[in-house]
């Protein structure tokens, strides 16, 4: 009897003493470990300003709802709670089941994003329920522009499975949100910032009792934009929902004043997470509000390239300012019976090259383009920027298309199409056929021809604060052409154009320049959506909406010591002089109102 | 014996029937005892007070039982028996209902009638033994077994796998005493071994998983496994000396579960180390020696048995917890005697004492 005690109290004792005295480093790694638990810091994503240090991307103080699964004892039963109380979505359920599944050890799932203020109210009275779920403050992302911001800001978005499969661990570490549009995404590395750490003493529920930091999280940079707040603004409201775009560009430096894609969406949602049902409307409507037609929009130019033309012609020697055409209401290529009709059917008669922009005679730049040929076309329009991304520091630029014989070749696989016609040569003369251009093409162009060849870079950020010392890194414009400075007169001939296009007696756009008290220099486009027919009446209003010819302008002002170039373009609104001008004059007014030298406008009345 | 040589003479003990040495090494426990829940309670005064009003129940018990002499313990025994089965046949009936057992009564006070079946099997066994001189034959060994089998069926019922488990120990240790033939040892522990599959399926899916998770706590780190691995974590963190005292980290945040039920030996261990815990083994066994003391001195054949068996059956039930505690054994939810937060159970362990002092006081208990 003695022994069996002897030796039950023998094991016990060598129990303890393994426990205690054998293995007690270890035991006492797995008791600090049990307390102290590692967490990433977020960091401060850099805000967004605009040229005048208004802010336009801040961030707000926000919660959003997390799970520790290891802490949940009934996933299910927790998150059909959650559901019940209207603090979860039911259809995120599962996907919240499988995140669980695949998170790091203790790791926390943010379930929900945004809680308005009732929410937590009613998470907090019922907290009890909810196991190893928890309120956390975050910083959210907040754009006071809101829709009017969407394309040329971008927007973030929590991070998502894609994204960990994209980005390393701890790129994302402690990160909540990622730039996926915009400048949020083209300058996301510097935005980010870089996590903190630090060890915090939790209890057995999570609780935290105590924090030591390690590291200082390392705040991301702030921007300074080249947009302007009021004219972005102003841009996106005078589009007042309609399809198009606009992109104003200061033609001294490249600096984007303005990028607005019409029409457009909240960012704001995108932040605290969409639920599935809004982002597939978002997704199926037929304006397409999440497509950035600023920068990614083909469309074919119209008459708004024929100034760009008109100066090649000069400087190639295709054509003097003085010489005259006749213009008939049509033209026809020799030995063929198709007819290239003009906008007038009765006809401009007499044309100079001056008249010809001013009034956009298509007769005129239909022979001219038979005369300069594909290759004359292809290199002026090059010249200008068009067919290739302007460079700017915006992601998923489209390149556009400036046709030529070998672009024809490798794009075409019918024989009978691959060859390049003589038509397709005048019809690329008024800026229709295959030529295709961005609006933010289409800007940087004219605010080329502002600058009387230079061309600069667009960009939409100017400058980054330095998050540790917070001095500003301003960046130099980057110019990447010059194009015949010392033909000054030529410059001059098509500027001169481009101002009697809008004050001139018979110009396109008179309408508009009537209203106007200062003076500029514009070109209005109307490209066709399709093939007009050969003879047929076109009556636009029978048009189906969709068919219309889009509307464009293209203008800068002042004209001799220009700030701003713009091209706007309005799908489906019909002539250029009308919805285009209409808002380009009047982003114009808005604009040098608040930038021009005072005595300028006073100058140009 | 010179330690129950020491109980003699004409001090106030002998003359309230109580033994000196059990007294003292008890109440050093019980004092010992309290100081540790104060620290692993976070010096919660609601448990203070139950647990010393618990503990008073069972000194006064301790006092008034040290008075009956142990001629009339024989008869009343098979009343006291009949009394404990009726009472778990009303705990299955109209016990009350608490994390998918049925344990406690309530009949004025609330209380496990379980942990009476302690002190009643062994009892009631020494009771059906005094009569005969001869080793039990195989009918008598088969009648002994019932009696320990309805009162252990009764608990499992409820279900309560470690108090049956240790209402089977004070019984079997009692039959042991009584001097059970080697043959039927052999053959009940043969029986017992291929129990075990039947047992096994017979269990609750919550029994197996806890059997399970002893087996490989580390498989399963937040599920049943948990209790176990920061129990091994807070008595193997309190290395030598411990932690010190009101320092426990593992109780006090809430990692250690249970810290003033089933698994307060770790915090022995988390809060005085290796020497804590040794001391507060060496107080358990100085317990069980002087309780096995007085068996050894005992006269009666029912005295002895009932006391040897009441000895072993408190040591046993330290072993166990502290086994569990451990990780040698599968957590079933055991008391730490006199320590642990477990009124009925500490109020047996003190009536258990009593019984023992009765039979140390009794006229036959020679003094040689």
């Amino acid at each position: 009897m003695a022994f069996l005690l002897g030796l039950l109290s023998l094991a016990l004792l060598a129990r303890l003493g393994y426990l205690q005295l054998i293995q007690h480093g270890y035991y006492a790694r797995q008791a600090l470990g049990n307390q102290v638990q590692g967490r990433k810091v977020p960091p401060r994503r850099g805000i967004i300003l605009d040229r005048n240090g208004e802010v336009v991307v801040a961030n707000r103080a926000g919660f959003r709802l997390i799970l520790v699964p290891e802490q949940v004892d009934d996933m299910a039963g927790t998150l059909g709670r959650l559901a019940h109380s209207g603090i979860l979505k039911r259809e995120d359920q599962s996907e919240l089941v499988e995140s669980s599944r695949r998170s790091q050890p203790f790791e926390a799932i943010p379930i929900r994003t945004g809680l308005s203020d009732e929410l937590i109210a009613r998470f907090a009275v019922a907290r009890h329920q909810f196991t190893g779920v928890d309120i956390e403050g975050l910083l959210l992302r907040e754009y006071p522009l809101g829709a009017a911001g969407a394309h040329g800001l971008g927007y973030v978005s929590e991070v998502s499975a894609e994204d960990k499969e994209r980005l390393e661990p701890e790129e994302y570490a402690g990160i909540s949100h990622l730039g996926k549009t915009g400048v949020e995404s083209s300058y996301e590395d510097y935005l980010r910032g870089s996590a903190g750490s630090e060890r915090v003493v939790t209890n057995a529920h999570g609780r935290p009792l105590s924090r030591t930091r390690e590291r200082e999280p390392e705040p991301g940079a702030d921007l300074l934009l080249a947009i302007d707040r009021n004219l972005q603004a102003e841009a996106y409201a005078a589009m007042d929902s309609r399809r198009g775009a606009v992109v104003a560009i200061d033609p001294n430096d490249g600096g984007v004043l303005a990028l607005v894609s019409s029409p457009a969406f909240d960012p704001n949602d995108f932040v605290v997470g969409m639920d599935r049902e809004a982002f597939a409307e978002l997704s199926r409507n037929i304006d397409r509000p999440m497509f950035n037609r600023a920068v990614r929009g083909a469309y074919p130019p119209g008459s708004t390239i024929k100034p760009m033309l008109a100066f090649t012609a000069l400087t190639a020697g295709h054509r003097d300012a003085g010489h005259t055409i006749n213009c008939r209401g049509s033209f026809r290529l020799s030995g063929s019976s198709r007819l290239f009709r003009d906008w007038k059917r009765e006809g401009h008669g007499a044309m100079n090259l001056h008249d010809a922009i001013a009034q956009s005679c298509d007769v005129y730049f239909y022979q001219l383009a038979r005369e300069m040929n594909v290759e004359g076309l292809h290199e002026s329009l090059v010249q200008f920027g068009f067919g290739a991304p302007t460079g700017a520091d915006l992601i998923g630029e489209a390149a556009g298309i400036v046709p030529s014989r070998a672009w024809k070749r490798a794009n075409f696989s019918d024989p009978a199409q691959r060859r390049w016609f003589p038509g397709d040569t005048v019809v690329a003369g008024i800026g229709q056929g295959y030529l295709t251009v961005t609006p933010l093409q289409l800007a940087q162009a004219v605010a080329q021809l502002a600058m009387r060849g230079r061309r600069y870079k667009p960009r939409l950020v100017e400058a980054i604060r330095d998050p540790a010392g917070g001095s500003l890194v301003r960046m130099p414009p980057v110019q990447t052409g010059t194009l015949a400075p010392e033909a000054v007169e030529h410059w001059s001939t098509v500027v001169d154009s481009m101002v009697a296009v809008v004050h001139g007696p018979l110009g396109t756009a008179r309408e508009t320049g009537a209203g106007l008290d200062f003076r500029i220099a514009g070109k209005t486009g109307t490209s066709q959506v399709r093939a007009m027919p050969q003879d047929d009446e076109e009556i636009p209003e029978e048009v189906e909406e969709r068919f219309r010819d889009h509307s464009l302008f293209v203008a800068f002002a002042p004209v001799h010591d220009p700030v701003i170039a713009l091209a706007v373009i309005v799908e489906n609104a019909g002539s250029g002089s009308g919805a285009a001008a209409e808002v380009a004059s009047r982003l114009l007014e808005t604009y040098l109102a608040g930038n021009a030298p005072p005595d300028l406008v006073a100058r140009a009345q | 014996m010179n330690a129950v040589a020491a109980g003699q003479g004409a001090g106030v003990l002998p003359r309230l029937n109580l033994d000196g040495w059990l007294l003292v090494w008890v109440m050093l426990l019980i004092s010992g005892g309290l100081a540790i829940l104060f620290s692993a309670s976070g010096g919660s005064g609601d448990i203070m007070l139950f647990q010393v009003s618990r503990l008073l129940i069972g000194i006064g018990l301790m006092l008034v039982l040290a008075q009956i002499s142990p001629r009339f313990m024989i008869r009343a025994t098979p009343w006291a028996y009949g009394a404990v089965m009726v009472l778990l046949v009303l705990v299955l009936l109209v016990g009350e209902e608490g994390g998918g057992a049925r344990r406690w009564l309530t009949l004025g006070v609330r209380f496990q009638p379980s942990e009476f079946a302690k002190l009643a099997a062994p009892l009631m066994l020494a009771c059906f033994f005094h009569g005969s001189r001869e080793r039990p034959d195989f009918l008598k060994t088969l009648a002994a077994l019932l009696l320990i089998a309805v009162p252990a069926g009764l608990v499992i019922s409820q279900p309560d796998l470690g108090t049956a488990v240790v209402i089977v120990c004070f019984g079997f240790i009692a039959l042991l005493l009584a001097g059970l033939n080697r043959k039927y040892i052999y053959g009940s522990a043969a029986l017992g071994m291929l129990a075990i599959p039947a047992l096994w399926v017979s269990l609750r899916d919550y029994q197996r998983e806890r059997i399970l998770s002893m087996l490989n706590p580390e498989s399963d780190p937040l599920g049943v496994g948990y209790h176990v691995i920061q129990s091994k974590i807070t008595i193997g963190s309190g290395g030598a000396f411990g932690k010190g005292f009101m320092d426990s980290s593992q109780a006090q945040f809430g990692f250690l579960p249970e810290p003033t039920t089933d698994f307060i030996f770790a915090v022995i261990g988390e809060e005085f180390g290796f020497v804590g815990v040794v001391v507060a083994m060496l107080l358990f066994i100085a317990i069980t020696v002087r309780m096995l003391q007085i068996a050894f001195a005992a006269q009666w054949r029912y005295s002895r048995i009932v006391a040897a068996s009441l000895a072993l059956g408190f040591f046993v039930s330290f072993a166990l917890n502290a086994a569990m505690t451990t990780g040698l054994l599968p957590v079933v939810g055991l008391p730490l005697p006199l320590v642990s937060v477990a009124g009925s159970a500490n109020v047996t362990f003190l009536a258990g004492f009593g019984i023992l002092m009765a039979i140390r006081s009794d006229r036959r208990y020679l003094a040689r």
